[in-house]
C-alpha cells in the first residue's frame, strides 16, 4: 500500500514537472508538427 | 498549429466535459459537431468541401459495391480518391516536372495549364483519402459489411483527434465503437491525460529544442564527419519525438472519449532489421502500405523485389511532392530488397543471439539514420554531407 502511494505521488510529481516544462517552453511560433504538413 | 494553439485547448476543455455529461444518444452528435467545428476552424469552408464531397461519395460507393457487383464503380471511386490526393498534393510537382520534360523535347504546355495554380491542400488529405481507400477495398474486395449509418461513416472520416495527421484508422476497429459510445472509466482518464502530457513534452521540450540545435549545424558553410553524423542523429530523434508526440496527443484525446485508435510507434530505433523497423515506425501507415499496396502487388509470393521497391517509393512520395522523398523511398526499398535477399541466402545472420541482434541493430540504425538526411535535405545538400562524412579534420 505504501509503495502504491509512493508511486502515485512520484507519478503526479513527474507529470507536474513535465507540465511546468511544457508551459515554460510554450512557444506560439513553434514549428508545425512535421506530419501535419504531409 | 493545431494541437499547439491555445484555441485548441480551450476547444478540448469545452468539448470533453460536455461529452462526458451528454446523454448517450447525443454523444455521437456531439463528437460530430466538435469535429466539424475543429475542421472549420483549421481548414475553413473551402478546406471542408473536399472531405465532405469525398466522404459522401465513398459512403455511397461503399453501399453500391458491397454486393460484389459494379466493379467499374469501385475503380472509378478508387481513381477519384487517388486523383484528389494527386490533384491537391502533386499538382505543382507534376506540372513543374512535366513542363521541364516537354521543354527538353521542345514542346510546351498550353498557357492555361502552364499558369495553373494548385489550390491549398485540404487539412489531412493524405490521411483521410487513405482511410477511404481502405474502406472501399475492405468492402469491395474483402467483402466486409459496409457502414450503413452515414453519421458513423462521417465520424470515421472527420474524428477530430485523428483528422490532421492520423493515426490512420481502420473502420472495422473504429466504427463498432460508435454503436455504443460511453464515457471512459474514471481510472482511464488519468492515463489518457498522462499520454497527452507526454505527447506535448515530446514535441515542445524535445523535438522543438532539437530543431534549434539542428538550425545551428545547418547554418555551417561546410560539414565534416562528426557534424554530419550528429545532424543525422538529431534529425532522427527530432522526427521521432515530433510525430510520436503528435500521435500521443491524438491517441490520448481519443481515450478521453473512450475511443481506441491505432498506435503509431513501438520503439522503432530498437529495431534490429529494416523489416522490423517498418513494423515499428508509423505503424498505421506502414500497415496500410503493406495491406493495400505491397500485398495486392503480389507481396512475397511473386517478384518481391519489385513489390518492395514500388511500395517504398510510393511510401516516400506520400510524404511529399519532392524528389528527395522519392529517393528516400528508393533508399528504403533498396535496403529492404537487399535485406530480404540476405535473409533468404543466410537466414542464420538474422539469429536471435545477442551478437546477431547488436550487429543487426547497428546496421539498421545506421541505415535508417543516414536515410533521414535524404528525407530532410535537398539532394545536392545530401551529396555535400555525404562527401563531408569522409572528412574528419577541423573545418574553419
Amino acid at each position: 500500500m505504501g509503495l502504491y502511494w509512493l508511486k502515485t505521488i512520484a507519478d503526479i510529481l513527474l507529470y507536474a514537472l513535465m507540465l511546468l516544462a511544457i508551459l515554460a517552453l510554450w512557444n506560439n511560433n513553434a514549428p508545425q508538427f512535421i506530419y501535419v504538413a504531409f | 498549429m493545431l494541437f499547439l494553439e491555445l484555441w485548441f485547448w480551450i476547444f478540448v476543455a469545452a468539448t470533453i466535459p460536455v461529452y462526458w455529461v451528454c446523454p448517450q444518444r447525443l454523444k455521437l452528435y456531439w463528437l460530430l459537431l466538435a469535429s466539424v467545428v475543429f475542421q472549420y476552424h483549421f481548414a475553413g469552408p473551402a478546406g471542408m468541401a473536399p472531405i465532405v464531397a469525398l466522404a459522401v461519395f465513398t459512403f455511397a460507393v461503399g453501399l453500391a459495391v458491397s454486393d460484389g457487383r459494379r466493379g467499374w464503380l469501385f475503380t472509378v471511386a478508387w481513381i477519384s480518391l487517388v486523383g484528389a490526393l494527386a490533384f491537391y498534393k502533386y499538382g505543382n510537382f507534376l506540372l513543374k516536372n512535366g513542363t521541364a520534360l516537354l521543354a527538353s523535347a521542345h514542346l510546351a504546355l498550353p498557357p492555361w495549364l502552364a499558369n495553373w495554380k494548385q489550390p491549398a491542400a485540404p487539412l489531412g488529405i493524405s490521411f483521410f483519402t487513405f482511410e477511404f481507400v481502405h474502406y472501399l477495398y475492405e468492402v469491395r474486395v474483402k467483402r466486409r459489411p459496409p457502414v450503413r449509418n452515414p453519421l458513423h461513416f462521417t465520424l470515421f472520416g472527420v474524428f477530430f483527434p485523428c483528422l490532421a495527421a492520423g493515426p490512420i484508422k481502420r473502420f472495422p476497429d473504429f466504427v463498432p465503437q460508435l454503436l455504443e459510445l460511453r464515457n471512459p472509466e474514471p481510472a482511464a482518464v488519468w492515463p489518457a491525460a498522462q499520454r497527452i502530457i507526454r505527447g506535448l513534452f515530446k514535441k515542445i521540450c524535445i523535438a522543438d529544442l532539437l530543431v534549434e540545435y539542428i538550425k545551428v549545424f545547418d547554418a555551417l558553410p561546410e560539414f565534416n564527419g562528426p557534424i554530419v553524423i550528429l545532424v543525422a542523429v538529431l534529425q532522427g530523434f527530432r522526427i521521432y519525438y515530433d510525430f510520436a508526440g503528435y500521435s500521443d496527443i491524438a491517441i490520448g484525446l481519443a481515450q478521453l472519449v473512450n475511443l481506441r485508435v491505432p498506435e503509431n510507434f513501438n520503439r522503432p530505433y530498437f529495431a534490429t532489421s529494416l523489416q522490423e523497423f517498418w513494423r515499428r515506425w508509423h505503424m498505421s501507415l506502414s500497415s496500410w502500405i503493406r495491406d493495400y499496396i505491397y500485398i495486392p502487388l503480389g507481396g512475397n509470393r511473386a517478384h518481391q523485389a519489385f513489390n518492395l521497391l514500388a511500395a517504398m517509393v510510393l511510401c516516400g512520395l506520400w510524404h511529399g511532392a519532392a524528389w528527395n522523398f522519392a529517393l528516400w523511398g528508393v533508399y528504403h526499398g533498396t535496403g529492404m530488397v537487399l535485406e530480404a535477399g540476405v535473409r533468404r541466402l543466410r537466414p542464420s545472420l538474422f539469429g536471435t543471439s545477442l551478437p546477431h541482434r547488436v550487429l543487426g541493430w547497428l546496421i539498421c540504425y545506421t541505415y535508417v539514420t543516414y536515410g533521414w538526411l535524404i528525407f530532410f535535405y535537398p539532394i545536392g545538400t545530401v551529396y555535400q554531407m555525404t562527401k563531408g562524412l569522409l572528412r574528419w579534420g577541423y573545418i574553419g
